[in-house]
């Protein structure tokens, strides 16, 4: 790592004036500390924001708000979450590994973007809206590319409430990120599905997605499609159909809200419902 | 800087640059040599360490960052005159090791598990070993001895 400055602000005004002065946010680390050590990313000072940062999870105005620094281990056990969003609670669940979902945040997954990331599609499927110190964003606009995030700290982040919604996602065999994972939320008149890992921009709505029997082609606007020794192109769509059907098929059961699918195990739900 | 934690109970300060890791404030500066480095790279769990009594890789995580905090390391947690935490007596009995590079973080993380759940069954411990890796084992004799080490501080014969 190359030397760096570490601020430890005490409230959010001192947070805005390290930033201001151009120091990064460290949340949980899990995607900067990899970054900064591999020394792909130098920076001059770090602020240290997790102990500024709202990390509380409640219901309001119909909408599930979570924050900022809420972990993934937080958000998976956070009764809340579990009774209102179960495929949220589980989706955090399926992060990484333990001690990743102990300190990664839900803020830092969102600021970061990665075009492999699980939270992004929940975001765009739930109609995400970050709640930061300089106004309210979209998330679909961020994940558009309309709009950057240009230095503002993201506190809450508000979700909306599904009739039902579930997450379905095949596992990278190391990094543990999605190779594919499609979110499916149904809404009392809409449907939305969000696809992650397929397009190389990141996480887009699939917005003429069909239905599980009949998926319509994949058009992620003008993006070009991620391509790796991992899955070629052609097996990113086909796995992003078969994973459209996995998701699909856990709504409206008794059963998990969440899933990932690793290399060689069948995809037992669509084969089973949908052959 | 200057930094002050509760490290396995007791009360140690030292002073470091910005950039340490935690797994190199354990290892160089506190002679604590049982986090391993096995990857550097947040995978494979060996430097796998409590942090306020959560699981934490160390390699990922800023030494600044335990600072007022509470860091306990396998050299910690045999407690009371025990010669072995019952965890690390489970790994014993049930050979849970070979070699026995990733026991220490195999160790740490099944004491984060039995914090969440208990006794957790084996569908459980095996998701939550997705983030450490042994090269030895098959893995295995790892999930007995976790299972294992659970029931026993269930009992009461543990501590942590
Ligand atoms: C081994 C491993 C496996 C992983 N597996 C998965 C996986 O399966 N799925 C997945 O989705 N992710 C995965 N991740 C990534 C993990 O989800 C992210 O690292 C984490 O959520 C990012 O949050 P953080 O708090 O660690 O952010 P940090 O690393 O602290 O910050 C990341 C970026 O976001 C900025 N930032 C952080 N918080 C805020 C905020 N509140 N406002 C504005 N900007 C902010 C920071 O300045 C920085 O640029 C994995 C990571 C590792 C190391
Ligand atoms: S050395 Fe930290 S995860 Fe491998
Ligand atoms: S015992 Fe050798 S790596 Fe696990």
């Amino acid at each position: 790592m190359h030397e760096f400055e570490y601020l430890r602000p005490k409230t959010l005004v001192e947070l805005r004036r390290a930033l201001d002065r151009g120091a990064v946010i460290l949340a949980g680390g899990q995607t900067l500390l990899p970054e900064l050590k591999s020394r792909s990313r130098s920076i001059g000072a770090l602020a240290d924001a997790k102990a500024v940062l709202p990390e509380g999870i409640y219901l309001d105005a119909g909408r599930l708000i979570i924050g900022g620094a809420a972990t993934h281990a937080e958000i998976a056990s956070n009764d809340t979450v579990c009774a209102e969003t179960p495929a949220l609670a589980q989706l955090a669940d399926q992060v990484g590994d333990p001690s990743v979902r102990n300190r990664g945040t839900l803020g830092g997954a969102l600021a970061s973007n990665h075009p492999a990331g699980d939270w992004p599609a929940a975001a765009l499927a739930l109609d995400a809206v970050l709640h930061t110190d300089g106004g309210n964003v979209p998330f679909k606009a961020i994940a558009a590319g309309s709009e950057d995030l240009a230095g503002r700290i993201i506190l809450e982040v508000s979700f909306a409430l599904a009739e039902d919604c579930a997450y379905s996602k095949f596992l990278h065999p190391a990094a543990r990120y999605a190779v594919v994972g499609v979110f499916v939320a149904l809404g009392s008149d809409d449907r939305r599905v969000a696809v992650t890992g397929l397009a190389k921009s990141g996480a887009f709505e699939w917005a003429d997605a069909g239905t599980c029997d009949a998926p319509l082609s994949i058009r992620p606007g003008h993006q070009a499609i991620r391509e790796d020794q991992l899955a070629s192109e052609a097996y990113r769509h086909a796995l992003t159909r078969e994973l459209l059907r996995e998701a699909e098929a856990m709504l409206g059961t008794d059963g998990p809200r969440a899933v990932s699918i690793a290399q060689g195990q069948p995809m037992s739900r669509a084969i089973s419902q949908h052959v | 800087m200057k930094i002050s934690l509760k490290l396995n109970g007791e009360e140690r300060g030292a002073r470091i640059e910005p950039r340490t890791l935690l797994v190199d404030l354990l290892r160089d500066d506190f002679r604590l040599t049982g986090a391993h480095v096995g990857c550097e790279t947040t995978q494979c769990g060996a430097c796998t360490v409590l942090v306020e009594g959560r699981a934490v890789k160390a390699c990922t995580m800023l030494a600044a960052e335990v600072s007022d905090k509470r860091v306990t390391t396998i050299e910690g947690v045999a407690t009371n005159g025990q010669a072995l935490h019952p965890m690390q007596e489970a790994f014993r009995t049930h050979h849970g090791l070979q070699c026995g590079y990733c026991t220490p973080g195999m160790v740490m993380l099944a004491l984060d598990l039995v914090r969440r759940y208990g006794v957790p069954d084996e569908a459980t411990i095996r998701h939550d070993l997705k983030g450490n890796i042994c090269r030895c084992t098959g893995y295995q004799n790892i999930v007995a001895a976790i299972r294992s080490g659970a029931e026993a501080m269930a009992t009461g014969s543990g501590t942590e």
